[in-house]
């Protein structure tokens, strides 16, 4: 019997058959080398499944999750989710029978053990002795399977997995930093290599760093930056449930809120990023749009939102143990400038390589705070003059996403298996970045 | 492990629960760590673990500097949190009336948005290793809180009880009982309202009190996390100086009720009390056999995981502020102008840890050592360094507040007394 078989034969046994029910099971097996100061230290493998029942008894909604998947377990689990059921139903069932079933688990992933990951660091180790740099990291594989059936004949399944590499480079005898991210479904495809050299440019070439004013500066945000600021956005902008609490920045779909320049779908069907035919709630999933030529089209929303909203679900059922829906495979629309252009049209400006510990002060004003990290470099006159500390700003989203300049002609991908980002470089103009950057009084 | 969340908005309740058991083996190697963790329980099941943890290990080359462990005494024994009040044996109609009559509170004109939460987690954690150490610890971990939001102009203020994250004990019901959420309720939506209404924070360097949960961020992200030996934003040093004299703290993962509290840590070895800053110097260090192995100490016991599947890590414990000798009104008088800070919205760090930036719920204005109005808003910064070096006082026993705080699902104690830190730069949100 395949896993897909066996999944699908037990939840069929345990779905209640009196009352509206759903049962959503989530494998997740994750094998990891871990990289700490040229040394790997480390390797771990974890496997875990998540199984989320959902019923309504009465008009109302009870959930239960556990990870022992055997039917006395989960016979108990649909027990204590009907036992549990006091939020206000009903349970809204996706009736979509057709999922598109996609395997996405390429043999190199599924294969890939410590020892083969050892021989794709080893080099990095040498190289990274060296050059005199000091470099922590994990090289990860992921393999997933979803199960979904509910009492609408809806069953689906799919298996996913994922590869990703992610470094810190630090210089061993200066305050120079790089950091480096890979992610891919075949693990064949992780450049490796690649992603190290670009953290070791980084971190020599950030060595030597300067102070910065405070003030409203243009930034290139490399795409692992964008990808921050999507997640942020994400949070603030395409979340469905705060749209009906209204916290978002809007009122109403079809507000034009940001450049001209910024177009941004939700796709899980791209075979560019991580494929998951259906969502959590087994409602299949399409290209959705979000924001068309700065013009907000759509917030992401599960059966329970869309249910408020009186419309229909997007597809943004979310996985266990996350509360709000919220794009899961965000795709920027990739524009036509190279980095290289960004930076030699930049009179004055700042070269981002990532955000690091992003937090929103107020959703509803888009006012998100954060540093640079991994790399911060001082453009001048079209040329990378200086490197800079880790800069502290506060920023209100929305303006930064209408003061677009300049578009990158290449998308990278980033993030996990439920939560990807597919976003190019950009360039912003008045980006506020705070006095005292190094985080003096 | 089992645990239930409970969860009130706007007089919608919802209950999830959630079970889970598990096992982990964790080996050394040739030096080198192999973890593996799974949910099944059967003796085939813990040969596939070990099996995954050696592979994981067993990786060629060899660790030319193997990973080596401090020298312990084996532990054997059983340890059990302190639950007066079984929160799993409380009726759910009780729970129901708790989280309706907090909600009620919070209940008026200009609320938009109102939560009330409870949190109850016990764990059953069985341990063996190889060098005779052996233990059975039973966990209870209760928490709750309250947040209400009023949507101004383009802008949402928020009030929360304790925090909006709110606050964790490893103790039963009664932590929820004192915690007395319907006792705060109005207070909170009250000033969620006023907040709309109420004038920007200034922008200027000044001198700032910090209260309760707000302080306990403050240590937690700027102090604790400095002293996870092993950790990226901890440092080893033997002179390390991160505070001004004012500022003294204890580890004490023994204390009755906290919510970091155990009898025995991931690694077998037994719960600690020790101090870890003496007059703003570093005297220990929260650590692992490993990180104490490396630093030629013994491990203070503090090695933690969120979960089952997770690889245990330095982290901290119970940190306890040593009280000084000031009222609250004593730290207010002595400050010409400066702003009293309660309840952390937002909190974020600097990738070492060495910055921070953070915005209180609510500000008070300090004019001529008077508390005066209230103020939106207050956003601040610093250096951590610099800014605890600026700390001159902190008040007595009489105002000392026990708080749990949640972070990466590791449940730390908090014990904190309001303190005064001078030349503070505040209020640089545009």
């Amino acid at each position: 019997m395949t896993e897909k078989n066996k999944l699908l034969t037990v939840l069929e046994k345990v779905l209640p058959k009196d009352i509206p029910a759903e049962i959503a099971v989530l494998t997740h097996s994750r094998e990891a080398s871990w990289l700490r100061r040229n040394s790997l230290v480390q390797g771990s493998r974890v496997d875990n499944v998540t199984v989320r029942v959902r019923v309504e008894k009465r008009g109302r909604v009870g959930e239960g999750t556990t990870n022992v998947f055997n039917l006395p377990s989960l016979r108990q689990t649909v027990k204590q989710a009907r036992n549990h059921a006091y939020k206000q139903g009903p349970l809204v069932l996706s009736d979509s029978k057709g999922c598109r079933e996609v395997s996405l688990a390429p043999a190199a992933t599924l294969e890939q053990n410590p020892q083969d990951r050892e021989n794709l660091l080893s080099e990095i180790r040498s190289l990274a002795g060296r050059a005199n740099l000091v470099v922590d990291g994990s090289l990860t594989s992921h393999v997933a399977e979803i199960a979904f059936v509910n009492s609408l004949g809806v069953a689906a399944y799919t298996k996913a997995a994922l590869a990703e590499f992610e470094l810190s480079a630090a210089n061993a005898a200066g305050p120079g930093r790089g950091w480096g991210y890979c992610c891919h479904p075949d693990a064949e495809m992780l450049d490796v290599m690649g992603t190290f050299l670009i953290a070791a440019a980084k971190c020599q070439s950030s060595d030597r760093q300067q102070p910065l004013p405070a003030g409203e500066y243009t930034v290139i945000l490399e795409p692992a930056a964008v990808a921050g600021l999507m997640e942020a956005a994400a949070a603030i902008f395409f979340d469905g449930k705060a749209f009906i609490q209204q916290r978002t920045p809007f009122a109403r779909l079809g507000e034009k809120l940001f450049s001209e320049q910024l177009t941004v779908w939700d796709d899980s069907l791209d075979p560019r990023g991580l494929q998951l035919p259906f969502d959590f709630e087994g409602t299949p999933k399409q290209r959705f749009s979000l924001v068309n030529r700065g013009i907000i089209q759509g917030v992401c929303l599960d059966n329970g939102s869309a249910a408020a909203l009186n419309t229909v679900s997007t597809g943004h059922g979310p996985p266990p143990g996350i509360a709000a829906p919220r794009p899961g495979h965000l795709v920027v629309e990739a524009g036509n400038a190279m980095l290289d252009d960004m930076i030699a049209s930049t009179r004055r400006g700042i070269l981002v390589s990532r955000f690091h510990g992003l937090s929103v002060l107020d959703s509803r004003e888009a006012v998100i705070t954060g540093t640079t990290a991994g790399g911060t470099l001082l453009v001048e006159d079209g040329k990378l003059t200086a490197a800079l500390p880790d800069l502290r700003f506060v920023q209100n989203l929305a303006e930064a996403f209408n003061n677009i300049e300049m578009t990158g002609d290449e998308v990278k991908l980033f993030g996990g298996l439920w939560s990807s980002f597919l976003v190019p470089a950009l360039k912003l103009n008045k980006f506020t970045f705070l006095a005292g950057n190094t985080g003096q009084v | 492990m089992e645990e239930e969340k409970w969860n009130i908005e706007n007089a919608r309740p919802s209950l999830s629960s959630n079970r889970e058991k598990g096992i982990a083996v964790r080996l050394l190697a040739a030096g080198r760590w192999g973890f593996a963790a799974a949910p099944a329980t059967n003796k085939l099941a813990v040969n596939r673990l070990v099996k995954a943890a050696m592979a994981g290990a067993n990786v060629r080359p060899a660790l030319p500097h193997p990973v080596e462990l401090s020298t312990v005494f084996p532990a054997v024994g059983s340890w059990t949190c302190p639950c007066q009040e079984d929160p799993f044996a409380i009726p759910r109609s009780q729970l129901l009336e708790l989280l309706r009559e907090t909600d009620g509170t919070m209940a008026i004109g200009g609320i938009e948005l109102r939560r009330t939460w409870l949190h109850f987690r016990r764990e059953h954690r069985h341990y063996l290793n190889s060098e005779g150490s052996a233990n059975q610890q039973a966990f209870t971990l209760s928490g709750g809180g309250i947040s209400a939001l009023a949507f101004g102009e383009g802008e949402i203020q928020q009030r929360s009880w304790p925090s909006p994250q709110g606050s964790y004990a490893g103790r039963g019901y009664e932590y929820i009982k004192e915690l007395d959420l319907p006792g705060h309720g109005r207070q909170m939506a009250e000033e969620a309202i006023a907040l709309t209404k109420a004038p920007a924070c200034p922008q200027e360097v000044m001198d700032v009190i910090l209260l309760g949960p707000m302080l306990a961020a403050q240590i937690h992200y700027t102090l604790g996390r400095r002293l996870q030996l092993g950790m990226p934003e901890s440092t080893y040093s033997s002179q390390l100086r991160l505070s001004s004299q004012a500022v003294s703290l204890d580890a004490d993962a023994s204390l009755p009720g906290g919510a970091g509290s155990f009898g025995f840590d991931a690694e077998g070895v037994k719960a600690q009390t020790f101090p870890l800053l003496e007059k703003g110097r570093v005297v220990n260090y929260f650590t692992g056999r490993e990180t104490a192995a490396a630093t030629g100490r013994f491990s203070s016991g503090c090695m933690r995981s969120p979960s089952w599947s997770s690889p245990p890590l330095p982290w901290m414990t119970n940190v306890i502020l040593r009280p000084g000798a000031c009222s609250l009104a004593d730290l207010a008088g002595g400050i010409k102008r400066g702003i009293l800070l309660d309840t952390p919205r937002s909190f974020t760090v600097n990738p070492l840890g060495s910055g921070f930036a953070a915005q209180a719920e609510i500000g008070w204005m300090i004019e001529g050592g008077l508390i005066t109005q209230m103020v939106k808003n207050p956003f601040y910064r610093g250096n951590a360094k610099a800014f605890w070096s600026g700390c001159d006082a902190a008040a007595a026993t009489a105002h000392q507040r026990n708080l749990g705080i949640m972070d990466n699902g590791i449940a730390a104690g908090h014990s904190v007394v309001p303190v005064r830190i001078r030349g503070v730069r505040v209020g640089d949100r545009p």
